[in-house]
């Protein structure tokens, strides 16, 4: 068990100690620790007070299952999909098994660790949708005597047990996919085939969770033990149990969710042990050759930034877990993530009580607009091309300083392969969810088109801070090239600053709306071209403060 | 030819110069051999010469163009090669020719023809369109060398070229790098293998604790050393250091 505790310190210190060495030099560890308590703290005063706020207006409309239904939906699908990346990274992204076997440890010990530190990184999507908003929803049920000890028994074990069956779905298909392939050698074959997969899977099992999760008749005629055998077909079974548990009193379902959470991670440890070891030790990071060369390519000459911004965009498509985590995901995935999540029969049940609010139509078609814009921003923070840009050369960044190619137009060419990834996602939610809003809630299409713009601006100035954050502390110490993957890439902090900001730019008609009191038709535009003008402005300057960075960089 | 005059480095955080105050110059038609124990400054040394490190003191200068103040010019007069091969290993290695051509303004037609030699003198003219990723730690070395020269710079600044290579590789750089050297070229290049040195260089410099312990041809070294190898004046001059 010691050889499990170590290992397993050793795989969350190479998961975090890149941002933590980065914070640590900047504040100290006393200040880093610091730091890291007032984020939590924050998080959990702000989603606690919305939990709390919640209690008082969704548990009067008799909403209460439904809320738990949508967080921990939420919460398993979002460690479900974010936990591809850590697992696959952890288990085959990265060359340290073949550093530990060598080592007087177990291969079950090699492999338990690497579960247990995949799971422990999970923990951050139950804090936000678990652990936080449930503790201000119990706090205001407390205090109005609706929730009594019990809940509070439940919510400590939800905060245990929550990430435990998502983690174990994302390592088990992974393993499973990966033993399959066997025959395919290459890591980055195995890496793209098992990723494609389970998407695909996180997607078709997003779909029957919240068809399942939310039909009440469903679950009725199932029967069983009140409603919760009704869950048991639910793709997340153990939440369904949590969700009966945290209503009835019978602590049946406790316990069953408990169990059903152990067991699934005993099943993921189990077919890891079986199927891991066997495949690492075979894989190759090469394949045969190409075909023999025959000088045709040195026909042209190119130029320089073109050669450039050609070189990036390959290194990036060609590197299946970046191009599949950083281009894929934020631009597929999170769109039909989104999508999904707001067609809940839970969700449309919300918007059905709330539009029953006289003239509630317009101000909802531009809750709607703004949700869109945020829905954009939170994938376009999923796009790690920009905060990542010289981080990804890993040992390799030494050749931008040695090549006679000013920094600024190396720069420039590494993030407007990311710049780019940003404009997709953004015309996938404001042009296609643009044409539901103004077909079906009658919201004037150049408001949508002005909403459309401000998010452009907003997505280029995310990709500058991004690029800013990183170049104030690029994490190059770990490798070459062909070790990148998001596991080594560790956060520079880029991807919450461009998050932040790019919200900023989605609040800004809410927030202008109510100061302004003018039609939405004039003040949009004007919005749109001020933040166009502020991101292009603010982007250069924050884009030469970047290049004075890796000037100074050694 | 690379000047550098008292050139000086501290590194953030370190009381210690890295390089102390070092003058000392590279000279056009001569192989100029850079050793030095480990931790002496020569990376950091090599980095300044080709702007990865900045100067805090002193100047370096490439064929006459400061590395501070004319730094795209300066840069297009060298070619570098660092220690390290796993570099770019996702482009084929024709990909990567393309692309150093691209960024140092090679026109398109001395391309073809560079690659064809090299790549053959190389032996790895077949294997261009294969992914750098796929070949051994010689070819990757050998591919980064051909990208670093496509541009036919005057200056060679080769860190450890040897390492990896097999013996007819390491016999054709070396033939290279003599073949520069004897049209009125600069080749700096550091290794730890004195006996290659001792056979390839004209002039060396010795570093030892980011000082300067010797400069000047192999033959001035030697007789102010007689009777010994390279090696033993090498551990001898370094061990009062």
């Amino acid at each position: 068990m010691s050889s499990v505790l170590l290992l397993t310190r050793l795989e969350l210190q190479q998961a975090i100690g890149g941002a933590r060495g980065a914070i640590e030099k900047r504040a100290g560890a006393n200040g880093a620790m610091a730091g890291t308590a007032l984020i939590a703290a924050a998080l959990l005063a702000g989603l606690g007070w919305l939990g709390y706020m919640a209690y008082g207006m969704v548990g009067h409309l008799g909403l209460a299952k439904a809320l738990y239904n949508i967080l921990f939906i939420a919460c398993g699908s979002l460690t479900f999909a974010f936990s591809l990346p850590s697992i696959l990274g952890t288990f085959f992204g990265s060359s340290d098994t073949s550093d530990l076997l060598p080592l007087p440890v177990s291969p079950f010990a090699i492999v338990f660790s690497k579960a247990l530190g995949a799971l422990v990184t999970a923990y951050m999507w139950t804090f936000i949708f678990i652990v936080a908003p449930l503790a201000g929803w119990g706090i205001a049920g407390t205090l109005a005597g609706g929730l009594s000890l019990r809940y509070w028994v439940v919510y400590v074990l939800a905060a245990i047990f929550t990430p435990m069956m998502p983690v174990a779905y994302a390592g088990t298909i992974s393993m499973v996919i990966a033993a399959l392939f066997k025959r395919v050698r290459r890591k980055d074959a195995i890496t793209t085939i098992a990723t494609v997969l389970t998407l695909a899977l996180s997607i078709g099992g997003f779909f029957v969770v919240n068809q399942t999760n939310s039909n009440s008749n469903f679950m009725q005629m199932l029967g069983g033990i009140g409603d919760s055998v009704g869950s048991v077909v639910m793709a997340f079974p153990a939440y369904g149990f949590a969700v009966y548990a945290f209503i009835h009193p019978d602590p049946l379902g406790s316990w069953l969710f408990v169990l059903l959470s152990v067991a699934a991670f005993a099943v993921f440890v189990l077919v890891a042990r079986v199927v891991y070891m066997r495949i690492v030790t075979s894989l190759s990071s090469g394949g045969g050759a190409g075909a023999a060369y025959t000088g045709a390519q040195a026909q042209e000459q190119a130029p320089v930034f073109k050669a450039l911004l050609r070189t990036e965009v390959r290194k990036v498509v060609r590197n299946s877990s970046i191009f599949l985590y950083y281009v894929v995901y934020p631009l597929v995935i999170c769109p039909v993530l989104f999508g999904v999540m707001v067609m809940t029969d839970s969700m449309r049940e919300i918007f059905r009580k709330l539009g029953s609010i006289e003239d509630a139509t317009t101000m909802l078609a531009g809750y709607v607009l703004c949700m869109l814009m945020a829905f954009t921003v939170l994938s376009a923070s999923s796009n790690k091309l920009a905060t990542t840009a010289v981080s990804r050369e890993g040992s390799n960044w030494i050749h931008m300083k040695f090549v006679p190619v000013p920094l600024s137009d190396q720069i420039l060419a590494k993030v407007l392969p990311g710049f780019m990834v940003n404009v997709l996602i953004t015309l996938v939610f404001l042009v296609g969810g643009g044409i539901v809003v103004v077909t079906r809630m009658g919201l004037d299409a150049l408001v949508i088109a002005s909403g459309l713009v401000l998010m452009l601006g907003g997505s280029w100035l995310m990709v500058c801070v991004g690029a800013w954050c990183e170049s104030r502390n690029p994490n190059v110490e770990w490798g070459n090239d062909a070790d990148v993957n998001p596991k080594v890439l560790k956060s520079t902090g880029g991807e919450m600053r461009s998050l932040l900001v790019g919200l900023v730019y989605a609040a800004l008609p809410l927030l202008a709306s109510p100061l302004l009191k003018l039609d939405p038709r004039v003040f949009m535009p004007v919005l749109a071209v001020a933040g166009v003008v502020a991101a292009v402005v603010l982007g250069r300057m924050l884009l030469s403060a970047t290049v004075h960075n890796i000037e100074a960089f050694e | 030819m690379i000047e550098l005059t008292h050139v000086s480095k501290t590194y953030a955080g370190k009381d210690k110069k890295a390089v102390d105050d070092l003058t000392w110059t590279v000279e056009d038609g001569k192989i100029t051999g850079f050793f030095g124990p480990n931790g002496a400054g020569k990376s950091t040394t090599l980095k300044m010469i080709c702007g990865v490190n900045s100067i805090d003191e002193g100047s370096i200068k490439i064929n006459g163009h400061d590395i501070t103040s004319d730094v795209i010019e300066a840069k297009r007069q060298f070619a570098y090669v660092p220690d390290d091969p796993d570099r770019f290993l996702r482009l084929t290695g024709a990909e990567y020719l393309t692309f150093m051509a691209d960024v140092y303004g090679t026109p398109a037609e001395k391309r073809a023809p560079f690659i064809e030699e090299y790549g053959h003198r190389f032996e790895i003219f077949d294997a261009l369109n294969s992914r750098i990723s796929d070949y051994s730690h010689g070819m990757r070395q050998k591919v980064h060398v051909m990208g670093a020269l496509i541009h036919e710079p005057s200056v060679w600044i080769l860190d450890e070229p040897m390492l990896g290579l097999d013996p007819k590789g390491a016999y054709e750089l070396k033939e290279m790098m003599r073949e520069h050297a004897a049209r009125g070229n600069s080749v700096l290049f550091s290794t730890h293998v004195l006996e290659t040195a001792d056979k390839l260089c004209d002039s060396v410099c010795i570093i030892a604790h980011g000082h300067k312990l010797f400069e000047g041809t192999l033959d001035e070294l030697k007789a102010a050393h007689p009777a010994t190898s390279l090696e033993q004046i090498f551990l001898e001059m370094t061990a009062h250091e």
